[in-house]
């Protein structure tokens, strides 16, 4: 009893012990289970198995090929007659079945005419091949069937396996000769017209089924188009060409425009029922909205009344502006696809505006309304979604054929088809939608295009109408070379998971073993190149895949060369993810793939606290090298400081020294010269009173004024000496400002020019201010002998007021006064030849005004002068409180 | 009693001057003398009644001599005319048995006005408040400004004690105040210092 594959085995290997003493080397041996008994054929003699060992049964001359159906043993002649084989009171019979040999086809002529059988297995599938033709064999009614799979297998092969996968109806036969070969079912059909028109291409645009199912396209040029309806052909409707935009209205008129005119015919009667020229028969798209009928050309925009009328006519409209298609979008709007762009048409406003122009400038060319959005094909620019004046772009496939997208329809399990130049793209309505509210991340399509039976991928499009739905169901879409025609259903929703393997490693441009990956890569390793691998069944515009370095984002690979490159990648470990989807789904399958590039040596950590050690090693010799370098400086910098230093201080000596002088100067001044003038003046003065000779008076009267002024001018140099270059005076003191002016009044007395100046104290009596005694006494001094100086009578005031924040004392005369640039010498200092007028001050050598100067600065006070020449000089000292 | 006036100054135009005054004060008696030792001779040669003195002479510092003076001459009006700061050596009046304080920077009317009350012996009516002027040497006693006379001119601690007969610890200790009171750390410092409050030496 065989029950498992195991058993078979053993079985399979006792009979090769069994024969392989007395047979051949070339055997050829095989197998058969029926009801549980072991047949077996080696060459052309058949064996049953018993008991451990081979009973002969039969010779099969024309070596007969054997196959199990049904628990019935029968064989194969090469001439297509059937015998079943049967055991029968313990003799084994060959008994003629069927004898389907012209059925077949056999061609006893022909050495490669036969009918080869194929069943790798007993409870497997029986295929049989005959010429071209592949079938496989039931067992009905107790009479063996052929039913046909394909007429396209490749004749003259020397097939020697076959195998059909039942979900993707995929046939693979192995060949001696050829390798594996594959076939599929052909889905879709390529329809060329029935009455091909001379010098018309049959490049086919805007299509309408006629009565008999047969389709009529815009040249004039009709195709087959719902298999049974269409026997014999249909009256043309079409016996000139028009534009490639027709419009069926509700009432079941055809609408398109020629050279005639924009033309009304009705289909029910099979007549045209008017031909206008109201509007210009260019290429005018047509639209119901709210029972009226609209036509769209590039002179404007007409309603259908009794005669067509433009309601909107468009000026400065781009040279061969078309309007492809049209769609009501609200109550009040008409989207329409343009050469221009999108555009708007609102109704209600009757106004025709650009809503949105392709960055490329792509012909907007298909509007498709999916729910509540609306799909957008471009010439070039890819697939739109639009809702609610938002629009977005769809992404394109790995190789941008959805860029040029044409027609869009959708079939019975919601999913849109479009047609493109390289073939037929479908993806789930959910899927757009998802995209519309989730993001490009996982749109799911499938693409159809040789592998799937078309042949010849450039679709047409710009036309209305465009892909349209036979009545049986199929799809016909309009071709560069015809109708492709499909049936959806037809379809098998097959979700192949393709799955990807690393093929071949390839290390600076050498292919290793891929099992190299695991070991760490050498350090000099600049570019590792992983070449993919990928298995599924899948056409490659149906397969995704990516990748991610590492942590980096993922990026999307073309499968046409699924080669990952890396330059420099870096040094230690790394990762690379990989994963592969069918585009129809969304489920990834992932492989990671790990490496790892040695450091090199000077990068090794252990070589790192050598460089650590090294790096303090440096950093200190460099601190002793600059430690000596400074050490240098220093005693050179210690060496010129010295010097420096012995300079400074001679001069510093020399300095005391002088100042000692100076300083003693001052002291010799004060003692003995201020004091002898004043008495030199005293007794000259004493001495001219008592003389009575008037020439000797005169002499010594002169003495006693010129002794006074040489004390005035000995105490004013004595006092500019000590207060230039004083940085601070010391600490204000309170004194009693009255006391002082009289004292002062009282002092330059003998300066008076005679006895017409009044001195006037106007300071209230007992006022105490703070100031600096001194200095003060110094500053009003000077100001009152400048006053006496140019005063020949009248009257000097000394008074006091308060002031904002402050108080001022005034020094003020009625004397000859002085002009502005007289005043601006006395504030400012300037050059004394630039004052133009001298003589009035013939007096003064400057130093009186330099002295108030430096006090007035050292007391943070400022100086006001008020003057008109011929009245008078007021001198205000402004001392602020602080 | 008839007023006689001798002027002790080294300035004989300042004496001129002075006596020139006096006469004009009807002060028929003036004696002159220019140093120390001449005023010591004078004193005991001839008898005034008024003695005009200032402090610094030829031959040294009339201070020493003023207590001398007041115990030989008890009735010798002294008034002390100098260039010397008020605020500085004002403290003499306190100190001897002396008529006032004339400064010599004083305004002509200030000094006719001074003398006449002197050799009227009438006290003066209107002192002067003395101001604080900030004057480091303000601060030291009488005692201590003869010491730095004597410092000022160069002389050493033993000199110094052997002039005003003094124990050489004593001059140590009252130049030691002298220094810190006016803060100064040097001879060269003080003689600065001196020259820029005009203390004459």
């Amino acid at each position: 009893m065989l029950k498992t594959e195991a058993d078979f085995l053993r079985y399979k290997h006792n009979i090769i012990d069994i024969v392989k003493d007395s047979l051949k080397i070339d055997i050829d041996i095989r197998d058969y289970f029926v009801n549980n008994t072991i047949y077996t054929k080696i060459d052309f003699r058949l064996y049953k198995y018993v008991a451990s060992r081979l009973q002969f049964l039969k010779l099969l001359p024309n070596d007969e090929t054997g196959f199990v159906l049904n628990d019935h043993l029968f064989f194969l002649r090469k001439d297509g007659v059937f015998f079943e084989g049967l055991e029968k009171n313990g003799s084994f019979n060959l008994t003629q079945s069927e004898n389907l040999s012209k059925e077949l086809k056999y061609d006893p002529k022909n050495a490669f005419s036969q009918v080869k059988l194929f069943q790798a297995h007993p409870k497997e599938p029986v295929y049989l091949i005959a010429s071209n033709k592949l079938y496989y064999i039931e067992y009905v009614n107790n009479k063996l069937k052929l039913n046909i799979i394909t007429d396209q297998v490749p004749m003259n092969e020397f097939v020697k396996y076959i195998q059909i996968d039942d979900k993707t109806k995929t046939i693979y036969i192995g060949t001696d000769n050829r390798g594996l070969i594959v076939g599929r079912p052909k889905y879709f059909n390529r329809i060329l017209p029935i009455n091909a028109i001379d010098g018309v291409s049959s490049s086919a645009y805007a299509q309408l089924v006629l009565k008999n199912g047969d389709i009529q396209i815009n040249n004039g040029q009709i195709y087959k188009g719902s298999s049974n309806l269409s026997k014999s052909a249909s009256k043309s409707i079409f016996d000139r060409p028009s534009e490639t935009s027709t419009y069926i209205s509700k009432d079941s008129f055809l609408y398109f425009s020629n050279f005639e005119g924009v033309i009304k015919f009705d289909l029910k009667k099979g007549i045209v029922v008017e031909k206008s020229n109201d509007i210009a028969p260019t290429r005018n798209a047509f639209i119901e909205f709210k029972n009226k009928l609209y036509s769209f050309d590039v002179n404007g925009i007409a309603i259908k009344n009794a005669k067509w009328e433009y309601k909107l006519k468009l000026s400065n409209m781009p040279f061969n502006f078309i309007v492809y298609s049209l769609m009501q979008i609200n109550n009040n709007e008409i989207l329409a696809a343009t050469t221009n762009g999108l555009y708007k048409y609102n109704v209600k406003l009757n106004t025709f505006n650009l809503f949105y122009k392709e960055k490329s400038n792509a012909n907007f060319r298909a509007i498709f309304n999916l729910e509540e959005y609306y799909l957008l094909g471009t010439y070039g620019g890819g697939i739109y979604m639009y809702r609610n004046d938002t629009i977005k772009k769809l992404p394109l496939d790995q190789n941008g054929y959805l860029n040029y997208t044409h027609c869009f329809i959708k079939d019975n399990k919601g999913r849109i088809w479009a047609s493109t130049n390289k073939g037929l793209f479908m993806s789930p309505s959910k899927s757009l939608i998802d995209f519309w509210n989730l993001g490009p991340g996982n749109v799911k399509f499938s693409y159809f295009g040789k592998p799937e039976g078309i042949d010849e991928l450039e679709m047409n499009g710009g036309c209305s109408p465009c892909a349209i739905k036979l009545a049986d169901g199929r799809f016909s879409f309009p071709g560069i070379d015809g109708l492709i025609q499909f049936h959806p259903d037809s379809l098998p929703e097959v979700s192949i998971q393709p799955k990807v393997y690393l093929d071949k490693l390839i290390l600076d441009g050498k292919v290793f073993k891929v099992e190299l990956l695991n070991k760490e890569l050498n350090a000099s390793i600049k570019n590792i190149e992983l070449q993919l691998g990928i298995s599924g069944m899948l056409s490659q515009e149906n397969i995704m895949l990516e990748y991610k370095y590492d942590e980096e984002p993922w990026v999307r690979v073309n499968v046409k060369s699924p080669n990952l490159k890396f330059s420099n990648p870096g040094y230690g470990a790394h990762k690379v993810t990989i994963r592969i989807r069918n585009t129809i789904n969304d489920k990834w399958e992932t492989i990671t793939y790990g490496f790892s590039i040695n450091y090199p040596w000077y990068l090794n950590p252990y070589v790192f606290i050598i460089y650590f050690f090294m790096s303090i090693g440096m950093v200190l010799l460099y601190i002793r090298f600059k430690t000596i370098i400074y050490q240098r400086r220093q005693k050179i910098l210690e060496k010129e400081v010295d010097a420096k230093t012995q300079t400074l201080n001679k001069l510093n000596e020399n300095l005391l020294k002088r100042n000692q002088a100076k300083d003693h100067v001052i002291a010799i001044m004060n003692h003995d010269i201020l004091t002898p003038l004043k008495y030199l003046h005293i007794t000259a003065k004493n001495i001219a009173e008592t003389s009575n000779e008037e020439k000797i008076k005169k002499s010594i009267n002169q003495i006693a004024k010129t002794s006074k002024d040489l004390e005035y001018l000995t105490s004013n140099m004595l006092n500019w000496v000590k207060f230039d270059n004083v940085e601070a005076l010391p600490k204000k003191q309170d004194l009693d400002l009255f006391d002082l002016v009289n004292e002062l009044v009282e002092f330059v007395e003998p300066f008076k020019q005679n006895n017409n100046v009044l001195i006037k104290n106007e300071v209230t009596a007992g006022l105490v201010i703070q100031n600096w005694a001194d200095s003060l006494r110094v500053l009003l001094y000077n100001l009152i002998v400048n006053a006496i100086n140019n005063t020949q009578s009248g009257t000097i005031t000394i008074s006091h007021t308060n002031s904002l924040n402050g108080y001022k004392i005034i020094v003020s005369d009625t004397g000859i006064g002085m002009n502005e640039s007289m005043i601006q010498y006395l504030l400012k200092g300037k050059n004394k030849d630039e004052v133009e007028q001298i003589p009035k001050y013939k007096k003064g050598n400057g130093v009186g005004f330099q002295i108030i100067r430096n006090i007035v600065q050292l007391m943070h006070a400022s100086i006001q002068i008020e003057s008109q020449e011929k009245k008078g000089t007021s001198v205000s000292i402004i001392f602020k409180n602080y | 009693m008839e007023v006689k006036v001798l002027v002790a100054e080294d300035h004989s135009i300042v004496k001129m001057g002075l006596t020139a005054i006096l006469n004009k004060l009807q002060v028929g008696a003036v004696g002159e003398v220019s140093t120390c030792t001449d005023l010591i001779t004078e004193l005991t040669t001839n008898s005034y009644t008024h003695l005009i003195l200032d402090i610094i002479l030829p031959d040294g510092n009339s201070l020493e001599y003023i207590e001398a003076i007041n115990e030989k001459y008890p009735h010798l009006s002294i008034l002390v005319h100098s260039m010397q700061p008020i605020d500085v050596y004002g403290k003499i009046i306190n100190k001897f048995n002396i008529h006032s304080y004339l400064h010599k920077g004083a305004s002509e009317s200030e000094i006719n006005y001074h003398l006449e009350l002197f050799i009227k012996n009438q006290p003066l009516t209107i002192k002067k408040k003395v101001e604080d002027t900030g004057n480091p040497f303000s601060s030291l006693a009488v005692r201590e400004l003869e010491v730095l006379h004597y410092l000022l001119n160069g002389y050493r601690t033993k000199e110094i004690a052997n002039s005003l007969g003094l124990k050489m610890n004593t001059v140590s200790t009252i130049k030691s105040n002298i220094f810190d009171k006016v803060k100064v750390d040097s001879f060269t410092q003080l003689l600065q210092l001196a020259h820029v409050h005009q203390i004459s030496y």
